[in-house]
């Protein structure tokens, strides 16, 4: 690439910008054997697509031929799957969703919703298989399940709370004057034993019956006897099981202590857009993107294969590697121990205000001026290519990418964590410089291009590792890379000042810096997509 | 723990040979099935021994079988753990080495309040009539059975109950 220095210069320039990218899909796209696997592609994602949603037929017949809308491009890019239909929910939501589809269906039933409720719970909320099961065995049915008692010989006892004196429960077998509970069996406990028992049995999700036969306490008596809405646990539980046993097509957000589920409804598709390097990833309200086939967040430009090759390599090496997940180094010159608590790579040490780069613990300067040579792996041993490497080598190959992918979670991290404090600085902003909430919006902004960026470099890590080192385009992946990675670090470098009032002077270079970075992130996603669909780019075990 | 206290009573009246009082049903049937039913230690009221009867028509009859229980400290709200006397159980539903018993009723889902020891030894007890081939801890005997092989299964079941350490206070 010999018109790097130019893009540093003009980082935001759109039109140089795609000047270079276009210049890149030419290299990319010419060689003269015409693709069978990308024109398969577009085939099959058509064919997925149109039976689904047939009015964006046309779009997608012109996927290749014609200008798309940029959003679809950038999906495409990016190796997701465009237009993919999905809802992201929460339990609450699946569980308001059940409740609709009982007031809808309770005429055909002709008995109250709370029971229709026992039922769907039953049946594991499986509206055919109870419907089917409820048009057979009517009666029957609602005696199996408890909502009908089969003895008649406890008409007298009405279900509910009754206060009693001097009653002797046969559970705590305590004599006292106590509020009992008992359903139409007249199986009649005090209400402490009950809420034990009832309490216990809340987060597994089953249906709870009286404690001597199989009649079935409903959500109204539950609330009842606990005192307070605990029947919403119950039912939360009874849908947290649902969507476990429905994993095909539900699926939690796999960030911690989000608690979202995305519900794709079609899932027939998904092992063909595996075959072809296309990932379905998905978003759910918390803004996490993850991918739906293999569950790990957003790994653009590695598809579902190149990504679990890497995992399972990770954690066969990991024993080996010890080493990587340490955060601490020594500066290289005075040696005192430096902790890493920022995003970006560039370090000063605070004792002898040494700077150098934290991945290669090598002076900064080199890195400033000239390209992010920390991403490239450097070949020692030029003389031998060629010949099948050693394990040694492959190992140390790997060790070299490893540690830089896992250098880039650590400061993914805590970006995050910088992510976090976000909020107080545009706060700040607002008092301290008068500027609008959405004035300040641009620092957010920023913070989200820059995890995405990091993300996407991380995973380019894998993608290198299992690419042909002596193709061409992989030479021109690394060099995608290097630009990626320097966008990221200067942009993280950017997002670590403190001043509201340096960062309001300096707010055009956020804008500028987040552009180049989403610019330089789909130049390499589109790379990482030409390399998997040539198969340059496949798992191995090296 | 004032419920172990009177299930203890209540225990005495009905399995006392000499009691006159229980002339209903239920505690005859209680004394058929049950020969010994009492807490190791009377000052500790959650570890018990049993020892219950082999079922007339089944392998099992004319032997007795010893069983060690354990009522945790949130009994009944959970069920008590009970296992025979390790190696001295033949049965599909009992792991013969530890004595541990598969029984719905004894796992924290199936259990409810409701029952008590004795109801407990009763099922056991059933369970020993009808042996479930179909969730075995025991494979080889499941599998016999499944295979409806009786006269196997009788002399297996012969042969480990008369090596077995049980208690020999067959009459």
């Amino acid at each position: 690439m010999a018109s790097d220095e130019e893009y540093s210069e003009a980082e935001s320039d759109d039109s140089l910008y795609n000047y270079e990218s276009r210049n890149t899909s030419v290299d990319l796209i010419c060689p003269k054997n015409p693709n069978l696997t990308s024109d398969d592609s577009e085939f099959d994602i058509d064919e997925v697509d149109s039976s689904d949603y047939d009015e964006e037929d046309d779009i997608d017949n012109s996927l290749l031929a014609t200008p798309v809308s940029p959003s679809t491009k950038k999906a495409l890019s990016e190796g997701s799957v465009p237009n993919l239909k999905y809802e992201c929910l929460t339990t609450k939501e699946i569980y308001e969703k059940m409740l609709k589809r009982i007031n809808h269906l309770q005429p055909v039933f002709s008995i109250p919703p709370d029971d229709v409720l026992v039922l769907m719970q039953h049946y594991d909320w499986n509206e055919e298989r109870l419907l089917e099961a409820w048009t057979e065995k009517m009666d029957e049915l609602l005696q199996q399940i408890g909502l009908k008692s089969a003895e008649v010989n406890g008409s007298s006892d009405v279900r509910g709370i009754k206060h009693r004196n001097d009653f002797m429960c046969i559970i705590c077998c305590e004599e006292k004057n106590t509020d009992t509970f008992s359903l139409e069996c007249g199986h009649e406990y005090c209400l402490d034993c009950y809420r034990h028992y009832i309490q216990d049995k809340l987060h597994e999700g089953n249906i709870i019956t009286c404690m001597d036969c199989s009649l079935v306490l409903k959500n109204v008596d539950i609330d009842q006897i606990m005192g307070h809405a605990s029947s919403t646990k119950l039912m939360n539980s009874s849908i947290k099981s649902f969507v476990q046993k429905h994993h095909r097509n539900y699926k939690w957000c796999p960030y911690a202590d989000c608690k979202h589920i995305i519900h794709l409804k079609d899932t027939s598709s998904l092992a063909e857009y595996g075959r072809l390097h296309y990932s379905p990833f998905v978003k759910c309200s918390e803004g996490h993107r993850f991918c739906f086939s293999c569950g790990f967040e957003i790994h653009a430009p590695a598809d579902c294969n190149i990504t679990s090759a890497w995992v399972k390599k990770a954690k066969k090496e990991s024993e080996n590697l010890n080493w990587v997940l340490s955060h601490t180094k020594e500066c290289p010159k005075c040696s005192v121990s430096i902790e890493k608590n920022g995003g970006c790579n560039h370090m000063v040490c605070s004792n002898c205000k040494y700077q150098f780069c934290w991945i290669c613990e090598g002076d900064w300067a080199p890195h400033g001026k000239s390209f992010y040579e920390c991403t490239i792996y450097k070949n020692d041993d030029t003389k031998s290519k060629g010949a099948q490497e050693d394990p040694g080598k492959q190992l140390k190959k790997y060790t070299f990418y490893y540690r830089l992918f896992n250098e880039h979670e650590v400061s993914a991290k805590l970006d995050w964590k910088l992510g976090q404090t976000v909020g107080h600085k545009v706060k700040a902003l607002q008092d301290r410089m008068g500027v609008s909430w959405i004035e300040g919006l641009f620092l957010i902004e920023s913070i989200k291009t820059l995890n995405e960026g990091r993300t996407a470099l991380k995973w380019s890590f894998a993608v290198a590792f299992y690419s042909d080192a002596s193709h061409n385009l992989t030479k021109i992946f690394l060099d995608n890379q290097m630009l990626l990675a320097k966008a990221v670090e200067d942009l993280s470098e950017l997002l670590q000042i403190k001043e509201p009032e340096t960062i309001m002077k300096r707010k055009p270079e956020f804008y500028n810096k987040s552009g180049y970075v989403e610019n330089r992130r789909t130049a390499l996603m589109e790379c990482g997509r030409d390399l998997l669909c040539k198969g340059i780019c496949k798992p191995h075990d090296g | 723990m004032s419920r172990l206290l009177k299930e203890y009573k209540k225990i005495q009246t009905t399995l006392s040979p000499n009691s006159t009082h229980h002339n209903n049903n239920d505690d005859d049937e209680f004394n058929q099935i049950i020969t010994y039913l009492h807490p190791i230690s009377t000052s500790d009221l959650t570890h018990w021994q049993a020892q219950i009867k082999g079922p007339q028509g089944t392998p099992y009859a004319n032997h007795e079988f010893q069983l060690q229980i354990e009522c945790p400290p949130t009994y009944p709200i959970e069920p008590p753990i009970i296992h025979f006397q390790p190696l001295s159980m033949p049965h599909c539903n009992v792991n013969f080495q530890t004595g541990a018993i598969c029984l719905d009723i004894l796992e924290k889902q199936h259990w409810t309040p409701a029952w008590n020891l004795m109801t407990t030894m009763k099922a056991i007890w059933i369970l020993l009539k009808d042996p479930v081939p179909d969730s075995p801890l025991n494979v080889d005997i499941a599998n016999i059975l499944r295979v409806n092989d009786q006269s196997a299964y009788n002399g297996l079941l012969n042969y480990y109950l008369s090596a077995s350490p049980s208690p020999s206070t067959t009459k």
